[in-house]
């Protein structure tokens, strides 16, 4: 029993339980609101960086490091969405792409404040103040309860008014429009939203991992991992970024324990495109669509 | 800090020849297909690697596996556009996006395999030769790089502009579903596109060879000059692709010296945005407006 729950496992578990909940926050954005953000990692590494330096500097508990995570991305959001709501499809997650890449740029430059590629180690000072557990199963249930609330709100959504304007501007924005929904207002607040969310999971990752650097928290790569469970699970669907990431995180974790990086991410892109060109509606959508039937 | 502007400007000038080069293909796919290909950047690195084996294994120049590289990619997008483009031609947009990532992971993964992680350069008679005119001096290679540009970019308009297929692409670049009622047939012209397109990318990978490190990623940072040159000179447009392309050369090669070497890459990315934000068609664009907006 003790080997089914040594760290090793109990690391899986809440990796995938937190890759699910950002998956879940982007889910939001691109399944309902067919926002395809490629730009989820800044919101992430902002709110990683922010409760790290908050902590770190300047010795302000990271709770209130990730209030003003929340703030700082939120704020982002809106100034990101000004240029680019006005594009659609592709040139939207074009511009969108941009901001990882500026902030993994800024955070290499601005060393005073980010200790630059040399990264920001968290010292270990385990407490609930801190955010900081000596048992990995505190971090299980906390990140189990920010899935579970990821879900909660997108289930919310799906239910509700939102959800359907979202989706209405998703199918037809012009149309939408025209039958009074305030399309620009919709698209803001789900971006808001799924930014808050994302910063509290790069909050969880700062306080678990103890550890920060440019590439590891910014990398276009993360913004990639986060889309791909959604599209795996089934875009668009609430259980789809769990059931995404139950599939993708162990497997990964098996993957990385017999090869090395290449062979990894190309079984890793393999089952991407494999999904696009075979079950573009996911494991949910798909099983949904055969149950049907 | 002014007599070195002469110097600048050609540095600049030279360098943008190659990031138009590299942005032709994408916007030559994008504008017959309507398919942002985000897996270009892998083939420019697969040709690279085409151009570095020739080099190193038989001793071929660069410049000359250009005939020997581009044939064979050119067959490689045929097949890709077969499996994965066509089918994904009028699905939504986040499929057309991951499908060409996961093509892009793809590709860069079976390099970093089979060829492992290390940087790679191949070092020819012209590599560090430099010609001097007054006080500026040219590097041999991006001189040659410079002139292959744009002569691929002028076969390319002139196939565009003369010949029947290519006034067909230029038909679909329009209108497609009109082009399709006037008798064109847009299924092969789509591969031929796709293929075109990725056969562009090949002749850039292999004249960048001499000037540039091989490895895996090397088309990630390319692709993203590229995108940022495509929506400058506007979508689907060739020539926008290479006057967009000198200007940002430019922009970053003054922004790198007058300004700080960190900006040089963010300088790019704002005038991306800058250019999305104030004329999304770009300076000579016409196709996808209704993507980016505008109409």
């Amino acid at each position: 029993m003790s080997a089914v729950f040594n760290d090793y496992y109990l690391n899986i578990a809440v990796m995938t339980c937190l890759w699910a909940a950002l998956s879940g926050a982007w889910n939001l954005m691109a399944g309902y609101g067919g926002l395809v953000s490629l730009g989820q990692s800044a919101f992430f590494g902002i709110g990683a960086y922010i409760t790290a330096i908050a902590f770190t500097k300047y010795g302000v508990s990271p709770w209130l490091g990730l209030i003003a995570g929340i703030f700082v991305t939120t704020g982002l959001a809106v100034a990101i969405s000004w240029p680019c709501f006005r594009l659609r499809g592709a040139f939207f997650s074009l511009a969108t792409l941009v901001f990882p890449i500026a902030m993994e740029i800024v955070a290499n430059n601005w060393s005073d404040l980010t200790r630059g590629p040399s990264g920001i180690a968290i010292p270990f000072q385990p407490s609930l103040s801190t955010f900081i557990f000596g048992s990995r199963w505190a971090y299980l249930i906390a990140a189990f309860a920010l899935m579970v609330s990821v879900y909660a709100i997108t289930r919310w959504m799906h239910r509700g008014r939102l959800g359907l304007y979202l989706i209405a501007v998703r199918d037809d924005e012009a149309t939408a429009a025209s039958m009074g929904i305030k399309t620009v207002r919709i698209k803001l607040i789900v971006t808001m939203i799924s930014a808050a969310l994302t910063a509290v999971g790069g909050f969880f990752y700062a306080q678990y991992i103890l550890f920060l650097d440019p590439p590891s928290v910014f990398s276009i790569n993360i913004s990639v991992q986060i889309a791909l469970l959604s599209i795996i699970g089934g875009l668009g669907t609430p259980l789809g970024p769990i059931v995404g990431s139950l599939v993708m995180t162990p497997l990964d974790g098996v993957l990385s324990q017999f090869f090395g990086g290449g062979p990894r991410l190309l079984i890793y892109g393999a089952v991407l495109l494999a999904t696009v060109l075979l079950a573009p509606k996911g494991i949910v959508g798909t099983l949904k669509a055969w149950r049907r039937t | 800090m002014l007599d070195i502007l002469p110097q600048l400007l050609v540095s600049g000038l030279l360098i943008g020849g190659v990031y138009g080069l590299l942005s032709i293909g994408l916007t030559l796919i994008f504008g017959v297909l309507r398919i942002v290909n985000f897996a270009q950047g892998e083939f420019i690195m697969l040709a690279m690697f085409g151009a570095f084996w020739l080099y190193t294994l038989w001793g071929i120049d660069p410049y000359l596996s250009i005939l020997i590289v581009t044939p064979v990619v050119f067959i490689l997008g045929l097949l890709v556009e077969r499996v994965v483009i066509k089918p994904i031609l009028h699905a939504p947009h986040a499929m057309q996006i991951f499908a060409t990532f996961g093509l892009s992971v793809i590709l860069q993964n079976i390099a970093l395999t089979f060829w492992g992680p290390d940087y790679r350069s191949v070092q020819t008679g012209y590599s560090a030769q430099s010609f001097v005119v007054g006080n500026v001096a040219i590097s041999a290679s991006s001189l040659y790089a410079f002139v292959v540009a744009f002569l691929m970019a002028g076969v390319l308009i002139a196939f565009l502009q003369f010949s029947r297929d290519g006034k067909a692409l230029r038909a679909m670049v329009q209108n497609r579903y009109a082009a399709s009622l006037m008798g064109v047939n847009t299924e092969r012209l789509n591969r031929l596109a796709f293929g075109a397109g990725v056969a562009c990318a090949a002749v850039a990978g292999c004249i960048l060879t001499p000037m540039f490190y091989t490895f895996p990623t090397a088309g990630v940072d390319l692709i993203i000059t590229a995108f940022v040159v495509v929506v400058l000179g506007g979508l689907g447009s060739v020539a926008g692709a290479m006057v967009g392309g000198l200007i940002i050369g430019v922009t970053q090669t003054l922004t790198g010296f007058y300004v700080s070497v960190e900006l040089k890459d963010v300088i790019a990315l704002v005038l991306f945005i800058l250019i999305l934000l104030i004329r999304p068609q770009g300076l000579f664009g016409r196709a996808g407006m209704e993507e980016v907006g505008t109409k």
